[in-house]
């Protein structure tokens, strides 16, 4: 077991010190730059992604021959689309990308099968709707801090969640990205800045795609993925807290994200009763 | 004397029934069939698994072996582990990923007789998308009539390859990269 825990400790922990180390520079250096430093947060986190599943999966695979395979483009993809963004047109580039995305995932099937066509139609609108939601509104409602918490939340207990449904790689890759969004909270709080609209797009696509892997092709239930999907729209409510005071953000912090913990919560509840864990090892 | 007469005639003509004639071919019977694998696990163990669900046919020629050739295909969600949730986790995308990748195959290429009971078959085995050269070492176990007088060939043999070749790179080297596969394969003439 010892070899095992610490390849995943590594390929957990690279990624998280990569972020922290990049993630704390680039706030320091463009805390009064918003637009700067929501680009360079971007494809730090990509980065992040990038190098957990370099060391989940061993490599990068190109070209790409399966879903799973495009996480890194993905994440790559984002930030790049994210950048666009900050040049208008945002929600035709999100649907552009979840349209690219949902075509991924179906294109061996969609030749000749009409029917695969409303899944892709399906998961397109998932994550625009998505993408709109976090990009657009919740993201004007939130510090850095308060929204990559959530997402944090949401992202780490999908992969237990996927975890518990049979596949531990992309239940690792999916705490990973848990963990780079919460080390991203910790540097927004500590900041006290906004973290723009790209690490919500790259949560999107690659969270999504990992659940939608997660109950196509492992088990994980889909009660369970679509309680984590809308487990951050908790944050809908409440307003943005970017008081001075460390204690005063520190509360609305808390009270703000109690309804994101509520539905992971009821989430992972799910994902215990119906794919309860094993001891295959 | 003749009924010793008659049994003797009765049993050329059955023997005659079950000869190999030039390039038979032989659908692979799954019940008397088998497809194993054998994977290290920690430097510790060996852990066995096999597939119940496989298809397929070979063709045998006593004279000339470039005539031999074998097909067959392996669904990748009946593997079978005796421990349901490992058998979960090997379907997952860490592993076969089964559900993008149903089925596994083999395509020989090309058959070296060995000398009379032993053969080299070499083709091609896809595995989750990928397809490499495996070369399968296999003996005639033998040839005859089966229970309904069908005539009946069987082989067994084994191989080895790298799973890490096929994309299935979880857990590596705790679980080991090499895999041995047991084939014993039994076969009703066409």
């Amino acid at each position: 077991m010892n070899q095992m825990v610490s390849q995943s400790l590594a390929g957990v922990g690279f990624p998280i010190a990569f972020v922290l180390v990049a993630g704390a520079l680039w706030f320091a250096l463009f805390r009064r730059h918003a637009r700067v430093r929501a680009i360079g947060i971007g494809w730090i986190v990509a980065g992040g992604i990038g190098l957990a599943y370099l060391l989940a999966f061993g490599g990068f695979t190109f070209p790409p021959r399966e879903s799973g395979h495009w996480i890194p483009y993905l994440a790559g993809g984002a930030a790049l689309i994210g950048c666009f963004q900050f040049w208008g047109l945002r929600p035709i580039w999100s649907l552009g990308i979840s349209l690219f995305t949902a075509v991924v995932f179906f294109w061996a099937q969609l030749l000749g099968n009409l029917q695969v066509l409303l899944w892709v139609l399906a998961f397109t609108a998932v994550l625009f709707v998505s993408a709109i939601l976090l990009q657009q509104i919740i993201e004007d409602r939130c510090s850095g801090a308060e929204l990559s918490l959530g997402l944090a939340l949401s992202a780490g207990a999908g992969g237990i969640g996927i975890f518990l449904g049979g596949s531990a790689v992309l239940g690792q890759i999916s705490g990973t990205l848990g963990l780079v969004l919460g080390v991203v909270a910790v540097l927004a709080f500590v900041w006290n800045t906004t973290v723009g609209p790209i690490v919500p797009l790259i949560y999107v696509l690659i969270f999504d795609s990992l659940l939608l892997n997660g109950c196509l092709f492992a088990q994980l239930p889909w009660l369970t993925a679509v309680l984590l999907w809308i487990a951050p729209w908790a944050l809908l409510f409440g307003q943005r807290a970017d008081h001075p005071k460390v204690s005063r953000r520190l509360g609305s912090l808390c009270l703000r994200i109690i309804g994101v913990v509520t539905m992971v919560a009821i989430a992972l509840v799910s994902a215990f009763l119906l794919a309860p864990p094993s001891s295959e090892m | 004397m003749k009924k010793h007469y008659l049994s003797l005639l009765l049993s050329v003509l059955a023997l005659a029934g079950t000869t190999i004639a030039q390039a038979d071919t032989f659908k692979i019977d799954p019940v008397h069939s088998a497809i194993i694998f054998k994977i290290g696990h920690f430097g510790v163990g060996h852990v066995y698994g096999r597939f119940d669900t496989f298809s397929g046919t070979f063709t045998f020629d006593q004279s000339d072996p470039s005539k031999d050739a074998a097909n067959v295909e392996i669904k990748t969600d009946s593997v079978d582990t005796n421990f349901p949730d490992r058998d979960k986790h090997i379907k997952s995308p860490d592993f076969f990923n089964a559900a993008q990748y149903p089925t596994a195959t083999f395509k020989s290429t090309a058959v070296k007789k060995v000398d009379d009971k032993t053969y080299e078959v070499t083709g091609d085995f896809t595995l989750r998308g990928v397809t490499k050269p495996l070369t399968l070492n296999l003996q005639v176990i033998g040839t005859g009539p089966g229970p309904k007088g069908e005539t009946r060939m069987g082989w067994e043999g084994a191989a080895t390859l790298k799973r890490s070749e096929f994309d299935v790179k979880t857990f590596l080297p705790a679980v080991t990269d090499d895999v041995d596969l047991i084939i014993a394969a039994e076969g009703i003439k066409q």
